[in-house]
């Protein structure tokens, strides 16, 4: 840390309460642009923009490889057909990728957003202190299982038994309801819309539960303390003062889960059934823009353009997750993030 | 407030409630019945994990032996030797990578920056870990795998991971640095030392401890990362032959063979061990990380009390 | 612990009351409040007369806070374990059978700070009218009442929509008042309510209270002597976590009887 050089002129330091530094004496010469310790500052300002710094690369990076050019408006078409030898009569279009991510994410963020409300509020308002901190710890603990384990899992143990039990009773009892009707070839094999559904569920429970959690926790407690002391329940103190103090932060959760969701791969593409197709129920097997990038990869040399749809649709991916969190982080800004830990 | 006070005084019992008012009563019942109902969502969630682990547990635990540890795979048999040092030497790299910019980076945006920049530099860092680690991978693979010129290495690999894992040390270290009790900076440098030394000296004596957890935590999500890896650590079954040749990593094991046909159910079973192994380093490390958290906690308390 | 530090009664030692039985609706008995191994009241027996203001003060620390939180069952919210009774005109408000939501109904608090909610003037008079899911009537009627009682009305009957948190300090305080008057509580605690106000908020606030004691039992904490002797009928000092004193104010400061209290009051500590 070269902090001699980079300790900025006083003029333009942050506003730190307190400062032991000297206050600039009256009538001083404006700080000279070019003189050492300026140059010094602009040359280490990047410094704490690091990590910017590689996101922008990645940005750059992924332009670069790109050529917008060779495909159309109908990369956003239903067939997505690479071929060989002939690259003038390969199409490369991701509409079912699309509809799968959207699907996956969308049906998951739903589920992981009512479950996760539902432990945010116990774990601030219901349950006691001491099972409150230990739930915590634990599902912050869930984030830190490997995305690749819980493939493993899904496609073991998870898709035979939706295969043999839990596919075959949906459609049964559920099949008036569109998405779960399907003739029984359809969840043969048990991965597919719903396993993958399920498998991100769990995924997304652990970040969209911290990103409640905080912002339910960041409420001054004298406020809960007033609605309490005028004799509200807790529920009705949680309804009538810290819901509205923390309603702005659940549209935002939705967000940081949903960029989360569409970007998982490893799990996805082991229990989806990487179909590409459009699903006619809840247990079709599916893609998505994620699962493509991963699962065509390798045959990417073997076909000429592959490799470049394939980074328009990283690009895609990625300018879903920057404008999702861009969106998402309004609420959750620096300050309340540093508090979610392996969840975020 | 007309009646006199005194026991059995019915006034005081509707007052108090001991008379049943059906008004009262009906908001207390559905305060008590979304108490026991709404904890309910940890059984929903936690009971599929318990499933999970339990099921790795007896799937990995029985063939696990020290030579699972200390053989390579090979033919119809072996151990994952070469896939545990592949992800100790990636999460290595990756961490002294990671570690040292993340840390240089957010004791920067803490103390140095401006707020704006500190500002941006926090919503930067925020919006790359919310980057797919398949787009980190991609990228990873064209800036370091194809635009070099060279074949998939552990290098390419650790230098990807380091990027996936900066943002949680830099973040975890800016909240640290920021969160150092503003009456220490002010004695530090009211008694005219520079900011390095106050930072050296004082800030990262006490922000240390929640630093070293970030660490732990941005290396169990290394660890633990798959997609990053796969286009530009590539995959070898053996060991890596150094840092420019292809590597060995744990959750690649799994990646490659989880679904091999029963004929080959030994590497079936090896990617078992490997999940578990993934799971126990993983689950070590966050523990290591609540800990330090604890401590952390417990030492701050002492400024302010 | 049987006698305490220098001064200090024994616990359990009603000190006092010195007003007519009839005349108690709060009183506390043998009150023992423990954090973990820490005692924070040690033994607090005290009756509070109705329709009267009664002070509590002390040095910070000496768990006067904890104590008027114990009267209205908030205490039990950060974990203490409360022992003793405390009874509201003669019914323990600690049996089993009591419901808190009930009892805090029954006795209102007003805090340190003004904790108006992020809503309208009107929302925030209404919030526990509305619990009950009173009529608009009720409520319309409930929020005038209480507003005029606080002294707020001709100061916000124009803009009863708009948010509470763009009133001043001292208004935002009486805000909070009237919030707590809406449920007509027969007590109502208040715990240093003009420690965040300026002086000419706080005389307001004063004054309120002195029109209050007509339908109201309050009991306010302070650790402005002056206040007490202000606005207090009765004052009660404690240290330690020990009751020293209870007694009718111009008495208490002017012929305190315990050696402690004389101390205290005259600037000797805390």
């Amino acid at each position: 840390m070269e902090d001699q050089g980079t300790r900025p002129a006083l003029g333009e330091e942050p506003p730190v309460v307190g400062s032991g530094n000297a206050p600039a004496p009256p009538g001083r010469v404006p700080p000279n642009p070019f003189s050492r310790r300026s140059i010094l500052r602009a040359l280490t300002s990047p410094v704490g923009w690091i990590p910017g710094i590689f996101l922008a690369s990645i940005v750059v990076v992924l332009m670069l490889s790109s050529h917008f050019q060779n495909f159309g408006l109908g990369f956003f078409g239903p067939v997505w057909n690479p071929n060989p030898t002939d690259p003038s009569v390969a199409t490369y279009g991701i509409l079912y990728f699309v509809i799968g991510s959207a699907l996956t994410a969308g049906f998951a963020l739903v589920l992981a957003m009512l479950l996760s409300l539902a432990i945010a509020i116990s774990l601030v308002v219901f349950l006691p202190s001491p099972a409150s901190r230990i739930l915590t710890s634990l599902t912050d603990l869930l984030a830190g299982i490997p995305s690749v384990v819980y493939g493993i899992w899904g496609y073991v143990i998870l898709a035979p038994y939706f295969s043999k039990q839990l596919d075959p009773a949906l459609s049964h009892y559920l099949g008036w309801l569109p998405g779960f009707a399907a003739s029984p070839t359809e969840y043969a094999g048990g991965t597919g819309l719903l396993l993958a559904i399920f498998i991100l569920t769990i995924m997304v429970v652990p970040l969209t539960t911290a990103l409640l959690r905080e912002s339910l926790r960041a409420i001054p407690r004298e406020q809960v303390e007033s609605g309490l002391a005028l004799g509200a329940t807790r529920w009705e103190v949680l309804r009538r003062v810290q819901l509205p103090w923390a309603r702005r932060s659940i549209p935002s959760a939705v967000l940081l889960g949903f960029g989360r969701a569409v970007g998982e791969t490893v799990a996805v593409f082991m229990v989806i059934g990487n179909e590409v197709k459009l699903p006619t129920s809840l247990f079709s097997g599916s893609s998505t823009m994620a699962t493509l990038l991963v699962g065509q990869f390798d045959s990417a040399f073997e076909y000429p353009d592959l490799l470049h749809a394939l980074v328009e649709v990283a690009l895609l991916l990625l300018a879903i997750s920057l404008v999702v969190n861009l969106l998402g982080l309004r609420y959750f800004g620096s300050g309340r993030m540093a508090h979610v830990g392996a969840g975020a | 407030m007309t009646a006199a006070a005194g026991a059995g005084d019915l006034s005081v019992d509707i007052e108090l409630g001991l008379v049943p008012d059906r008004r009262v009563h009906r908001r207390v019942a559905w305060d008590r019945w979304l108490g026991r109902l709404l904890p309910l969502a940890f059984v929903a969630v936690l009971f599929p994990i318990i499933d999970l682990l339990y099921w790795i547990g007896s799937e990995a635990l029985p063939t696990l032996s020290w030579t699972t540890l200390t053989t390579n795979p090979v033919g119809f048999g072996g151990g994952l030797y070469a896939p545990l040092t592949g992800t100790v030497y990636l999460v290595g790299i990756a961490t002294a990578i990671a570690g040292t910019l993340g840390i240089v980076a957010g004791a920067y945006t803490a103390e140095f920056a401006s707020p704006r920049a500190a500002l941006i530099g926090r919503l930067l860092a925020n919006l790359l870990t919310g980057t797919p680690a398949i787009v980190v991978g991609y990228f990873g693979y064209f800036a370091l795998v194809l635009y070099t010129h060279s074949t998939f290495t552990l290098w390419a690999g650790a230098i990807t991971l380091s990027i996936f894992m900066l943002p949680y040390v830099y973040r975890v270290t800016d909240a640290a640095f920021g969160s150092v009790p503003p009456s220490q900076r002010e004695a530090s440098l009211g008694a005219g030392s520079t900011r390095g030394q106050y930072l050296r000296r004082v800030a990262l004596p006490i922000a240390f401890p929640q630093v070293l957890s970030g660490l732990f935590l941005a290396m169990a999500i290394g660890a633990g990362e798959t997609a990053p890896l796969l286009f530009t650590a590539g995959w070898s079954i053996t060991p890596a032959q150094g840092l420019s040749s292809p590597t060995s990593y744990l959750s690649g094991f799994i990646w490659n063979y989880f679904d091999q046909p029963s004929n080959l159910g030994h590497l079936v079973i090896l990617s078992f061990q490997a999940a578990f192994l993934l799971i126990v380093g993983v689950l070590v490390l966050n523990v290591a990380v609540q800990l330090v958290a604890e401590r952390y906690r417990r030492r701050l308390r002492g400024f302010f009390a | 612990m049987s006698g305490g530090p220098d001064g200090l009664p024994p616990d359990g030692t009603v000190v006092g009351p010195p007003f007519p039985r009839e005349e108690i609706i709060l009183l506390t008995s043998d009150l023992t409040v423990r954090s973990g191994p820490r005692e924070i009241l040690s033994g607090v027996s005290l009756a509070f007369p109705r329709q009267k203001v009664s002070a509590i003060i002390g040095p910070s620390g000496c768990g006067k806070t904890t104590l008027v939180r114990c009267l209205n069952r908030m205490a039990e919210l950060a974990g203490l374990t409360i022992s003793g009774e405390v009874r509201y005109r003669g019914r323990d408000i600690y049996d089993p059978q009591v419901n808190p939501v009930q009892v805090r109904r029954r006795i209102g608090m007003v805090f340190q700070r003004p904790t108006v909610f992020p809503s309208s003037i009107y929302e925030n008079v209404a919030f526990g009218l509305r619990l009950e899911r009173e009529s608009r009537e009720v409520v319309d009627r409930g929020v005038v009442r209480s507003l005029k009682r606080a002294g707020l009305w001709e100061e916000v009957r124009e803009d009863l929509d708009r948010p509470a948190l763009a009133l001043s300090g001292g208004q935002q305080q009486r805000l909070c008042i009237a919030r707590a008057l809406a449920v007509e509580p027969g007590v109502l605690l208040m715990d240093e309510p003009t420690s965040s106000l300026d002086p000419i908020a706080t005389q307001k606030v004063e004054d309120m209270i002195y029109e209050l004691k007509k339908e109201y039992t309050v009991i306010i904490v302070t650790h402005n002597m002056q206040q007490a002797a202000r606005v207090a009928d009765y004052t009660a000092f404690l240290y330690q976590g020990h009751l020293v004193e209870f007694e009718e104010t111009r008495q208490f400061f002017e012929s305190p009887r315990a050696k402690l209290t004389e101390n205290y009051i005259t600037g000797r500590f805390g």
